[in-house]
């Protein structure tokens, strides 16, 4: 018996799993299912006056181009709101336009798209297609037509009305023998009318040969008058000459390129300043932390500027009652001996931070000045900002080592938050020292307005 | 004279007679063994071997001429569509319409009639040759279950490969018509694949999927019903194996019908 490449299960194996495959493939080309294999998008809301005719999987064209789908009908204040699944590379423009179309003459109903203008703002995922145009379809067409066809009906009868029957044929007869009355009077009336025109237009010509010198003379002067106004035009002519050549101050004002230049300047650092005072915010934030071991109370007092979202600047005052040690290390020669003092004095004094820093998605580096010493920190965002776990790391110069705290706050409500961690724990000869607490956030307005104003002035000032 | 009447008419009810009762007795048969089947089925021994050897018989083998066929079905579907379609000016609606007959209705009935020519004949015709030759006879005197040893494996086969080469008729149909529409009748490509998906739906596949699996079991019981039972030697071999063509072959179209109403009617629409 020769060998076989395949054994017979190989073989039923090889067919079964190639043809499950095709099948997997179909099933999810066609059904989507789990939403494996579909494009990626985006929502975009549109509200029609129908959706008659609309289904799920109903697709959305630009230009014959399939750049989406239906993805929910819903019913909204009357109108069909319709949700749009856009393929996430596409973009729509704000002012594109939708319209229920139909494919050939019967077939299925498809949303079209007449795309916006290049450039103009596009809609983001959410958003919603403004215009929307109703194209009018063969039943209303069957409907108006029906309407005019009545009109015209209606028309005809009352011309009937007036025109047919005897007594409109009478009426009709009197107004043809009106206007053949009027021609017939007109055809002996017009040479009378001639003779008349003609008199007056002798009388005309025998008045202006008795009054020549007369009308010679106010001529002559209509000329003086004439030769003034020429010359008052020239000065006028040379006035502006001298602006457009750009002789006086006032045509260098209006000619030279330069100072047009400086007026887009100024107009585009004037917006540029409004626009980073509009973008800019400033957020209070006070936070008591209670220190266990301390049995005392730390308050930290910040306020944030936020120019834009990826970035802020944090000014903060922090009352540590662990105070500031101050180390004096002083050497002193007596008798040829160096004698070594070390004093470190503690005082309870108010600490400043200074921060800058920098977001990465959920991520916020920072560092700068805190609490009076160089220090970094990082904070990582969860459920959009309501948990923030923070790592600090100063005061460096410390005899041992530096200061790291670890922190996590919640905010279950806006603008209120808890707050817990731990200060030292990194160092081996200093138990960590935990603490809690709560604080209050928010978005002061009127701040954010003085700052806008200062740094307008500032900016002007500087220019 | 009246006797010669007499005569054709016992000799008209004689045959008819003798038709109803081997009809009634070939149905008898046919829903005796398919009893015993789908009870030996679910019994142990489970003999795979014979179930794979089986598999490959009606399926693997069949692959090319199933795939010959979907392929040019898909094609000249395309092309007969294109006229009427090109008429109402919705060439828009050549790939569904391409695509729902075949998911729905051609894919199952062509591929069953395919394997009823190719393995229904054959199936015949080998148990009948092991019939008239008495080894059906020889597996009974062995204490060996001629049924569950030779029908069953090759039923479940029925069952499992029918729907799977349905799959691929499927597949290389909508290829096929996808070859004439684009590349012939120079539609669009991306167009064409999206309305395909966009009208035929996931029912409409397994709605053709289950038709199959059923049309399966009809060639494979009829195949074995008529070789199992088959008498006569080598002349009755020959008649059961034409017999098993042309009833699959009807039973087919005709349960077509009824299974397509029942899976209309339980939402496989």
């Amino acid at each position: 018996m020769e060998e076989k490449i395949l054994s017979t299960e190989a073989k039923v194996g090889l067919f079964v799993v190639v043809i499950s495959g095709i099948l997997f493939w179909m099933t999810f080309k066609l059904g989507g299912c789990l939403g494996v294999g579909a494009p990626r998008g985006y929502p975009v809301k549109v509200a029609l006056e129908t959706a008659q005719g609309l289904n799920l999987e109903t697709p959305v064209y630009i230009a014959g181009i399939q750049i989406g789908k239906v993805n929910d009908i819903a019913l909204e204040e009357g109108k069909a709101r319709v949700i749009l699944k856009i393929f996430t590379e596409y973009q729509l423009e704000e002012d594109v336009e939708a319209s229920i179309r139909t494919m050939g003459f019967l077939g299925a109903k498809y949303i079209n798209i007449k795309p916006g203008t290049p450039g103009a703002p596009v809609i983001e995922p959410g958003g919603e297609i403004v215009r929307v145009k109703i194209p009018p379809d063969v039943e209303e067409l069957i409907d108006e037509l029906g309407e005019v066809v009545q009109d015209i009906r209606e028309v005809s009868r009352s011309l009937r009305a007036v025109i047919g029957g005897e007594e409109g044929e009478a009426s009709l007869r009197e107004i043809i023998d009106n206007i053949r009355e009027a021609s017939v009077s007109l055809k002996y009336d017009f040479p009378v009318i001639a003779g008349n025109i003609r008199r007056v237009s002798e009388d005309l010509e025998d008045l202006i040969s008795e009054n020549r010198e007369g009308l010679r003379e106010s001529l002559e002067q209509f000329q003086m008058a004439a030769a003034d106004l020429q010359e008052s035009l020239d000065n006028i002519a040379s006035i502006t000459r001298k602006i457009n050549e750009g002789e006086g101050s006032l045509g260098k004002l209006v000619n030279e390129d330069e100072t047009v230049e400086k007026l887009n300047e100024t107009i585009e650092g004037v917006n540029e300043i409004l626009a980073v005072s509009r973008r800019l915010r400033a957020f209070i934030d006070y936070r008591g932390e209670y220190l266990i071991e301390d049995n005392d109370l730390k308050s930290h007092f910040s306020l944030r500027l936020q120019p834009g979202a990826d970035k802020y600047y944090q000014i903060g005052i922090v009352d540590d009652p662990q105070g500031v040690t101050e180390v004096t290390d002083v050497y002193t020669r007596d008798d040829g001996e160096t004698q070594y003092t070390h004093t470190e004095v503690t005082e309870r004094k108010l600490k400043f931070s200074l921060e800058m820093a920098k977001r990465f998605y959920d991520l916020t580096l920072r560092g700068g000045i805190i609490e009076s010493t160089g220090g970094v920190g990082m904070d990582y965002s969860l459920l959009g900002d309501r948990i923030i776990v923070s790592f600090e790391a100063f005061d460096f110069g410390k005899e041992t080592n530096p200061n790291l705290q670890a922190r996590l706050s919640l905010e279950p409500f806006r603008h209120l938050y808890l707050v817990g961690g731990a200060n030292d724990f990194i160092d081996s000869e200093i138990e960590p020292r935990y603490f809690f607490g709560g604080g209050i956030k928010f978005e002061d307005r009127d701040l954010k307005a003085l700052f806008g104003t200062a740094g307008t002035a500032a900016s002007v000032g500087g220019q | 004279m009246a006797l010669e009447f007499k005569n054709i008419a016992i000799g008209f009810l004689d045959g008819l007679g003798r038709f109803l009762i081997r009809f009634f007795e070939e149905t008898g048969r046919l829903i005796n063994l398919f009893i015993t089947t789908m009870r030996l089925m679910v019994k142990p021994p489970f003999r795979l071997n014979l179930l794979s050897k089986q598999m490959e018989f009606v399926g693997v083998q069949s692959t090319f001429i199933v795939a010959l066929t979907g392929t040019f079905t898909g094609m000249v579907f395309a092309l007969q569509s294109s006229y009427a379609f090109k008429l109402l000016n919705a060439e828009g609606m050549i790939a569904p319409a391409v695509g729902l007959s075949l998911t729905r209705e051609l894919a199952p009935v062509l591929t069953g009639l395919m394997v009823t020519g190719r393995v229904g004949s054959a199936m015949a015709a080998e148990l009948g040759t092991m019939r008239v030759t008495e080894q059906i006879d020889a597996l009974f005197a062995m204490a060996i279950d001629p049924i569950k040893y030779l029908v069953v494996p090759r039923v479940i086969a029925g069952i499992i490969m029918v729907p799977l080469l349905t799959i691929l008729f499927n597949f290389v149909g909508n290829v096929g018509s996808y070859i004439v529409g684009v590349g012939i009748l120079g539609l669009n490509s991306e167009r064409y694949i999206n309305d395909i998906v966009y009208m035929v739906d996931l029912p409409d596949l397994y709605h053709g999927v289950i038709k199959a699996g059923f049309f399966g079991l009809l060639i494979t019981l009829i195949g074995c019903s008529r070789g199992f039972y088959s008498a006569g030697g080598a002349e009755g071999v020959g008649r059961a194996a034409t017999q098993a063509v042309v009833i699959a072959s009807v039973l087919i179209l005709v349960s077509d019908y009824f299974l397509t109403s029942v899976l209309v009617r339980i939402g496989f629409d």
